[in-house]
């Protein structure tokens, strides 16, 4: 198989097969290995089976493609419940592998419980969007099927009241930058986007500076930009201007 | 491990169509005169006699079969209802053999050698299993082959011809290559597992009939298409030689549970039977096989005892073992007379195993649990939406952003065989580099109608790009209905020659970037009208 073949001459992915065939059936069973830039972000380090995870901002779509791709590349399928347009090729970059995705157009409002339900029967990460529609009562119907079943629900661009979900976790991402372009010059390469997560059981907010995507599509923890590093720490935080208007 | 060069002489019970037969009687009524095909996985499994006479084959997609046959009647299979209809049959045939293997639902196979002399004979026996096996159905009788030949697949194929002789077929001890030269190549895959691409290659190599593979030497066959070519010659030539790579399990891989209370019901059976499936095929997971044969043994407290040999040319995973040993305890309860007692054993035995590879729970594709409930569940989410809300992605190729993968829908689809489905995403080593796309990173969000918006310069007035591919100004602000972004830098247009339109990809602020483009490229600034067609998210 091309794949494998691929994969064996290539010792980081040797590695990551060793520690996929480790036996560890109690973490395994609990939890959902995740992409290493993303572990950060999740208090087990790994996506919690039968938990809501909801992301919010402005890179939130691909925040929620970066989740998913851990348990993609680990042979989980993916559904996608009413979330149209979602960049499939984005989603590839990213690690998700598409030959077990499932696409699912938007249900009609009345079916969207039991749809969702029946996608988490095949799919162990479902991502959705979930209409306003819904009342409570119905989400939490279908968070109890989900964890039953053992699967994750991944709530997509939440809004600004990502609680109505009840979600164990909310990742909300920011957008500091792009890199490689300018003004007029280059192209996009790598946005640099900050996460942040909350959750019920999580005292003190994880976060983590992500390129999401980097230069690969893919995603990747980002270091501290240098120019941060090379400025006076007197200066740290405080846009020059302002240190200007002291003097 | 050496094998014995001489076929052991077996005896095959083939019923044509199984899964459909069951589907008719099940419904009632004189069904089989009316063409039916079972499904599964968007595949003709199974057809009755008049769906076969409309040129409905097994394998065939569902479109096809409709296109041959507007009338046909289509059916989802239900494994367990054509296992537990058939372990009658077993049952029926059990009273004269009493060691049967049950290779699937609607075949059975077993070794001659002491039922023949019990019965007075290889003619006399075939006559009383074909009586035995028809026995227990009401009414017309369904279509039923019963071939004796020497090794397993002669006896098929001898099976496969009695059923459309009407009576049972004998092949006379050592008669088998003769009996097995005039058919065809393609019989090695029907009855005789061989791959498809094998029995293709053969084909178009000019050999026609098994008698013509036969006459070739073996040695060539084997360094030209290695073990399993030799496998194909051996099979051709009439000998059994078992799987080209099946071995005797190591002796330790026995997978048991007694009960110190005996189970009454089937419901707690069956899951102790999965949690042993699940162990045998962790066990042998980890030496790198999957059992072929598997023996399963259950007593009850006063020594009642099915003990019941399953076969699967192609491997048994943990589901399909589980599968089987509720179809044989199924059936075993629910016999005349039910049991005096609670089961007290419960035994899986590994009796043949061969390499895994890759086909049953691979690390890398092959079929696995998931892909099954995946299977499921699509199948359901089809059934309540419609086959056009459920879509998986396939590789088209394309400069835009939106047509590297084009949406099919899942039925269309195999979603039950994993190594098609990396093909079906992945760029074909034929297919161009698309000079111009955008590289790599791609937008996660993607529109199907340009949301429209308008880029403007620094006094207002929009911006637009020349023939030439140059903008007429710097872009500073995107304006989308109300809402204006700032642009902190952008870079482009970049033109694609060939539809003459351009592209560029101004940044506003910390929020979103866009690949903009103007609709008509040759117009003025001020006429420019532009679109949004993906938004990194």
């Amino acid at each position: 198989m091309a794949e494998a073949a691929r994969s064996l001459r290539d010792p980081a992915a040797l590695a990551e097969l060793a520690a996929r065939v480790v036996p560890g059936a109690l973490a395994r069973e609990r939890r959902l290995e995740v992409c290493e830039a993303v572990r950060d972000l999740l208090p087990l380090g790994g996506l919690q089976r039968g938990t809501t995870v909801a992301t919010t901002g402005s890179a939130a779509t691909s925040l929620t493609l970066a989740l998913a791709a851990g348990p993609s590349a680990r042979g989980s399928w993916t559904a996608v419940v009413g979330v149209p347009g979602i960049g499939l090729a984005a989603a590839a970059e990213l690690g998700v592998a598409l030959e077990r995705l499932l696409l699912v157009a938007e249900p009609p409002r009345r079916q969207w419980s039991e749809i969702v339900s029946v996608a988490a029967e095949g799919a162990e990460v479902v991502i959705t969007r979930v209409p306003s529609s819904v009342h409570a009562g119905e989400l939490r119907r279908v968070q109890a099927r989900l964890k039953a079943r053992g699967a994750v629900l991944l709530v997509v661009e939440a809004g600004s009241d990502p609680a109505r979900y009840s979600p164990e976790l909310v990742l909300r991402s920011e957008v500091l930058g792009w890199e490689g372009i300018g003004a007029g010059h280059g192209r996009l390469v790598a946005r640099r986007v900050r996460v942040e997560t909350t959750g019920r059981r999580i005292g003190r907010p994880l976060g983590a500076d992500l390129w999401l995507p980097a230069a690969d599509g893919a995603v990747a923890e980002a270091p501290p930009p240098i120019a941060t590093l090379r400025r006076p720490p007197s200066f740290v935080g405080r846009h020059p201007s302002s240190t200007a208007r002291f003097r | 491990m050496s094998r014995p060069d001489t076929s052991p002489r077996l005896a095959a019970v083939w019923f044509p169509g199984w899964a459909a037969e069951v589907m008719v009687r099940r419904e009632a009524g004189d069904g089989r005169q009316v063409p039916l095909a079972v499904l599964r996985a968007n595949r003709v499994l199974s057809v009755t006699p008049a769906a076969a006479a409309e040129g409905i084959r097994p394998g065939l997609r569902r479109r096809e079969a409709q296109s041959r046959c507007p009338t046909l009647e289509i059916r989802d299979h239900d494994a367990d209802a054509a296992a537990r209809a058939f372990e009658e049959v077993t049952r029926s045939v059990g009273e004269l053999v009493p060691v049967l293997e049950v290779t699937e639902p609607g075949t059975l196979t077993f070794a001659t050698r002491g039922p023949s002399r019990y019965a007075g004979g290889d003619e006399s026996l075939g006559d009383r299993v074909h009586a035995l096996a028809v026995a227990p159905f009401e009414g017309a009788t369904p279509p039923v082959g019963v071939g004796i030949a020497d090794g397993r697949f002669a006896a098929t194929v001898a099976a496969r011809r009695s059923a459309r002789l009407g009576r049972p077929l004998v092949v006379a001890p050592g008669g088998s290559p003769a009996f097995l030269a005039p058919f065809s190549i393609p019989t090695l895959t029907s009855a005789g597992g061989i791959e498809d691409e094998l029995v293709d290659l053969l084909r178009r190599l000019g050999v026609r009939r098994l008698g013509d593979l036969a006459a070739l030497p073996a040695a060539d066959l084997l360094a030209r298409f290695g073990p399993f070519g030799a496998h194909a010659h051996a099979l051709a030539a009439g000998l059994d030689p078992g799987l080209p790579d099946a071995a005797p399990p190591p002796p330790e891989l026995v997978a048991e549970r007694s009960f110190e209370a005996p189970v009454t019901s089937l419901q707690p059976l069956v899951f102790v039977a999965k949690q042993l499936a699940d162990e045998l095929a962790e066990r042998l997971g980890a030496h790198g096989m999957v059992v072929v044969r598997l023996v399963v043994v259950a007593e009850t407290e006063y020594g009642e005892r099915t003990e019941r040999v399953w076969y699967r040319a192609a491997g048994m995973n943990a589901v399909t073992m589980a599968e089987r040993v509720r179809w044989q305890l199924d059936g075993w309860v629910q016999r005349p007379g039910g049991l005096t007692g609670g089961v007290e054993l419960l035994r899986l035995v590994p009796a043949e195993v061969r390499a895994a590879d890759g086909r049953q729970l691979g690390f890398w594709g092959g079929a696995t649990q998931a892909d099954d409930s995946a299977m499921r569940a699509a199948t359901r989410l089809v059934g309540l939406l419609g086959p056009e809300a459920v879509l998986v992605p396939e590789w088209r190729g394309g400069r835009e952003p939106g047509d590297a993968y084009s949406l099919v829908s899942a039925a269309l689809a195999e979603l039950g065989e994993p190594d098609r489905h990396r093909t079906r995403v992945e760029a074909p080593v034929t297919s161009g580099p698309w000079p111009g796309r955008l590289p790599a990173p791609s937008p996660a969000r993607l529109f199907d109608d340009r949301r429209p918006c308008l880029v403007l310069d620094p006094t207002g007035r929009p911006v637009g790009v020349t023939g030439r591919g140059a903008v007429t100004g710097e872009p500073t602000v995107v304006r989308r209905g109300t809402r204006d972004d700032v642009v902190t830098s952008q870079a482009g247009p970049w033109v694609i020659e060939e539809r003459w339109w351009d592209r560029e990809r101004p940044a506003d602020g910390p929020g979103s970037s866009w690949c903009w483009r103007p609709g008509k490229p040759f117009s003025s600034a001020s006429t420019v009208a532009s679109g949004v067609d993906a938004q990194y998210s």
